[in-house]
């Protein structure tokens, strides 16, 4: 690699020899200047956040070259579109699951538990039939929603375990194991957007 | 983009939506998901033990439109069919038949799943243990 | 010399808040934003547009009887209009007399008089005016500029602004929220950390964002918004009441004269106006002899507009939560646009956020004053502030069903980016259609269409084999550009763009060629704004020359001689030929030829003799 402006070896974000600008690294973690984490520090994330938009954003290069221009353009969105991921848990750890070789968005059956499955199918029809029902019927759907958002805290507690013990060990079976909270977590997470009382259809 | 009349007729109007016994030996029950969407589909056939023949099929299916027109198709597209014909149905026929979009293509292998599920659901009641071989994904 | 300077400064960049009802210029002046009035001493552009008899276009105070005496000439709160297609439109149609013309399809065309325009070309005619009064005022050529645009603009509405830049001549560094402008104003030298609340309701749009402030960061959470809510459809209940009122007393309807609607309309608005302050005011209006009164108590106006305030509640609680804030946590609320200054307006946001809202910056300003900050901070005349702004809806990709597939979520901070594989649904298939589009809606039927994405010249392979990368970029405009690239090969894919509404950029092309005329006539003024500053340089240093003592070495002759050419000059200066300007800023640096010799001799025998001769 050599800065696209001066020929310089290796430059960093900004060539050292010429200060210009150079095309953005697109791994998130890198971006940050960070080591892959699954537990991150929400202040320390803002305040890196922060200090790199004050020297990408677009604004700061209106009065140079169009190729440092087109170059602010990306590292900015690659900032943004990094930051909004890893300041989420879940999309962080989504993110962090695919840098690691998981194919997200390619799973089936085989990677759920029979036991999960059934128990999610059998919550769904009693949450339909309080749906379909009649007043008291739907008078039943915030019990629902209570019972699905104990179960999310229940997961969300064993998720946390998980993530620190990766972080700590970098061990796949932790990985694993994340995934199969995630997918437990996303199937309640769609339970608890269906307890909502239907007002307009 | 045009998408097929069949494609919306199914996910307007599905078909076969229900449940049968089961505990009765001649149905079989699948139970799949994709974990990503939050899908949960099931898919049930009713043999007829003498002739093989699969007399009646039901599904019930929590997840997105396509995943449901997938399981309604595949419950016509089993009736009237033999158990082993059965497994011959492979997700790409849904994905042709509905012309399902790419990023959609995981509903029609779930619904390939269901069907698998419930054969061998089927045959392990009926003794004959036969492993379903596993859905090949549509790259 | 100031105007040297300025000559010297390439990043003049003036703040434009393009107006539904009035639009302004303003300028970073050294350290802090000023709006720029006209030559009529007026600062508000009212953003209406006329086409005189003679051919001429008007804008502004001076169109303002046009549209009285001419309605079918003028046009105004043309921003309703922008990036919209005729279907959009069909609503506003009942209440604003915009003249459609026949055969506007995907770009709608107004009437004005026997021509035809569209709104970013009437749009380009308000910057035109803003330009020049500019000019005038700062005596340089402004060829850049900030406008600003409400935040719920969806790609459409921007580009429309951004066409009309360019078609004004202006070459548009960046299009900034109106919300977002207004704390900028407001941020300059306030407190440094907090959440700030922009509540703006103009003309015709209605927004809300959501700020948090941190070391000059100023990082937009969330918005939210309204396009079609605003002063506008207040003036249009006062209308309604006063049009029902005039057909039963006087037993004929004045609807059939724009005229009449157009006089009313100012008498309401006067009203209206008036109403903020006082608490019970007469509507006059007087047509063809026949006088119309009515009496209004603030009461009877509040009850009338109480749906219309309720309307800016529903997106003000939607952006909190967006923003994950609640009416606690909110420091400071900002008020913007005119409506504000109604009392209603101020105490329902007042209980809505329980926080005082501030209104030391005049809410007709202080969007302008903003856009100018902007202007300053891409000059680099501003430094340590940087905004950090969001898409106002979400972009998706119509999928299986007609269903949305969101890409790039509401409230992303922009620039922001997305990438999507696509592959072909038929074996040898070259090509594939994609349609994007805005909005929060499940089925695309019923989010805004953006555009059409061909992508073409895809090698011919059996079905599901392509793989196409298509990257979706929002720009710090919230403008998006789609760029797509074979993933097998790495080859860049065309991509063969079809805007739902708005112009092709080759249209826009075209419109600048035709507008030879003006092209003309800019280059005119850019002339005389050349010459004229030439002409303050030479003036002021021969005034400066004639108490210097070697003004008495001249002849009585040479004297004059200068003194003629002066007063040539200055008779010139105001007319509108850069030519004759010329010729007499000539006639000057011939005529003081010899003094600034002279000048120059007595300063070095000053300096022989150990003297200053300077005064």
């Amino acid at each position: 690699m050599t800065c696209w402006n001066c020929g310089a070896d290796r430059p960093a974000r900004f060539c050292d020899a010429c200060k210009a600008l150079q095309p953005p690294v697109r791994e998130y973690f890198a971006f940050f200047e960070l080591e892959p984490k699954l537990v991150l520090d929400d202040k320390d994330l803002q305040t890196r956040f922060y200090a790199l938009s004050r020297k990408l954003h677009p604004d700061l290069f209106s009065r140079k070259s169009p190729t440092e221009n087109e170059y602010a353009l990306e590292a900015s969105s690659v900032l943004n579109d990094a930051y909004r991921t890893l300041r989420d848990p879940i999309a962080r750890q989504l993110y962090v699951l695919k840098l690691e070789g998981f194919d997200i968005g390619e799973q089936s059956t085989k990677d759920v538990p029979p036991e999960l499955l059934e128990e999610v199918f059998e919550l769904n029809m009693a949450l339909e039939e309080a749906r379909m029902g009649d007043a008291d019927a739907l008078a039943q759907l915030p019990g629902f929603r209570a019972r699905f958002e104990a179960m999310r805290a229940e997961t969300d507690l064993a998720i946390a375990a998980v993530s620190a013990a990766w972080d700590a060990t970098h061990e796949k079976q932790h990985l694993n194991d994340l995934r199969g909270h995630l997918n437990r977590r996303k199937y309640i997470t769609n339970l608890i957007d269906k307890t909502n009382v239907p007002d307009r259809v | 983009m045009a998408y097929s009349d069949k494609v919306l007729d199914h996910y307007n109007t599905p078909r076969n939506v229900g449940s049968l016994d089961r505990n009765s030996s001649s149905v079989g029950t699948g139970m799949v998901g994709a974990p990503e969407c939050g899908d949960v589909m099931k898919l049930q056939i009713q043999v007829n033990d003498a002739t093989g023949i699969i007399e009646d099929a039901k599904f019930k299916t929590f997840g997105c439109g396509s995943a449901i027109a997938s399981s309604s198709l595949a419950t016509e597209w089993l009736k009237g069919k033999s158990v082993d014909e059965a497994l011959q149905i492979k997700n790409t026929d849904i994905v042709n038949e509905l012309s399902l979009p790419p990023v959609k293509i995981h509903c029609s292998v779930l619904a390939e799943d269901a069907i698998k599920a419930a054969i061998s659901d089927y045959r392990k009641k009926q003794g004959s243990e036969v492993a379903a071989p596993v859905a090949q994904t549509v790259a | 010399m100031f105007q040297i300077e300025f000559d010297n400064q390439p990043d003049l960049v003036v703040g434009i808040d393009l107006g539904t009802t009035n639009s302004l210029v303003a300028w970073m002046n050294l350290t802090k934003p000023e709006v720029i009035q006209g030559e009529d001493g007026d600062k508000l552009v009212p953003s209406i547009v006329s086409l005189t008899e003679a051919g001429e276009l008007i804008v502004g105070n001076a169109a303002r009887q046009e549209l009285i005496d001419h309605p079918e000439r003028s046009i105004y709160s043309v921003k309703r209009l922008m990036g919209r297609g005729v279907e959009d439109v069909r609503e506003e149609l009942k209440l604003f007399p915009f003249r459609i013309a026949e055969g506007s399809e995907s770009v709608i065309r107004v009437a004005l008089g026997d021509n035809t325009f569209t709104p970013p070309e009437i749009s380009s005619f308000i910057l035109r005016q803003l330009k020049k009064n500019a000019e005038a005022a700062l005596n340089a050529q402004v060829t850049k500029a900030v406008i600003t645009v409400p935040a719920y603009f969806n790609d459409a509405q921007r580009q429309a602004t951004r066409d009309a830049g360019r078609l004004a001549g202006l070459e548009v560094l960046r299009l900034v929220n109106e919300p977002t402008a207004a704390a900028l104003a407001y941020g300059l030298d306030k407190r440094k950390e907090g959440i700030v609340a922009v509540y703006d309701l103009g003309g015709g749009t209605f927004d809300i964002s959501i700020l948090k402030l941190q070391d000059g960061i100023f990082e937009v959470l969330a918005t939210n918004g309204d396009t079609h809510l605003g002063g506008d459809d207040i003036d249009n209940r006062l209308m309604h009441i006063a049009l029902e009122d005039i057909q039963s007393e006087w037993g004929e309807s004045i609807a059939h004269s724009g005229e009449a609607i157009q006089t009313l309309r100012q008498d309401v608005i006067r009203a209206k106006e008036a109403l903020s302050f006082a608490p019970v005011v007469n509507l006059d209006f007087a047509w063809n002899g026949k006088t119309y009164q009515r009496t209004i108590t603030r009461e009877l106006f509040d009850s009338l507009i109480q749906d219309i305030v309720d309307r800016t509640l529903g997106p003000c609680r939607d952006c909190m939560k967006d923003a994950g804030v609640t009416p606690e946590q909110i420091d400071e609320v900002v008020l913007v646009g005119g409506s504000t200054r109604i009392p209603l307006v101020r105490s329902a946001v007042e209980v809505l956020f329980r926080a005082r809202p501030h209104t030391e910056l005049n809410p007709d300003e202080v969007v302008a004053l903003g856009a100018a900050v902007q202007a300053g901070i891409l000059a680099g005349t501003v430094e340590n502030q940087l905004l950090l702004d969001v898409t106002p809806l979400s972009l998706g990709i119509e999928m299986y069903g007609g269903v949305v597939s969101k890409i790039i979520h509401r409230n992303s901070t922009i620039p922001a980016s997305a990438s999507e594989t696509f592959t072909t649904g038929v074996d040898r298939q070259t090509n594939v259609l994609i349609h994007v589009v805005q909005g929060e809606r499940e089925l695309a039927k019923d989010n805004r269409s953006l555009a059409r994405f061909d992508l073409k010249g895809i090698d011919p392979m059996p079905a599901g084999f392509a793989r196409i990368e298509v990257r979706f970029l929002i720009d710090a405009n919230g403008i998006l550009s789609v760029t797509a690239r074979d993933a097998r090969t790495g080859k860049e894919q065309t991509v063969e763009v079809k805007p739902s509404y708005g112009l092709t950029d080759e249209q826009v092309e075209a419109m600048i060629e035709a507008s030879i005329d003006n092209a003309e006539a800019d280059y005119q003024a850019a002339q005389l704004s050349g010459i004229r500053i030439e002409a303050d340089g030479i003036m002021a240093a021969t005034e400066k020359a004639m108490r210097h003592p070697a003004w008495l070495t001249l002849t009585d002759e040479e004297r004059a001689h200068v003194t003629a050419a002066m007063n040539r000059l200055k008779l010139v200066y105001c007319v509108n030929d850069h030519h004759a300007i010329h010729a007499q800023v000539d006639t000057l640096n011939q005529a003081t030829h010899k003094l600034a010799e002279n000048m120059m001799n007595t300063a070095v025998l000053g300096a022989l003799k150990g003297t200053s001769v300077d005064n």
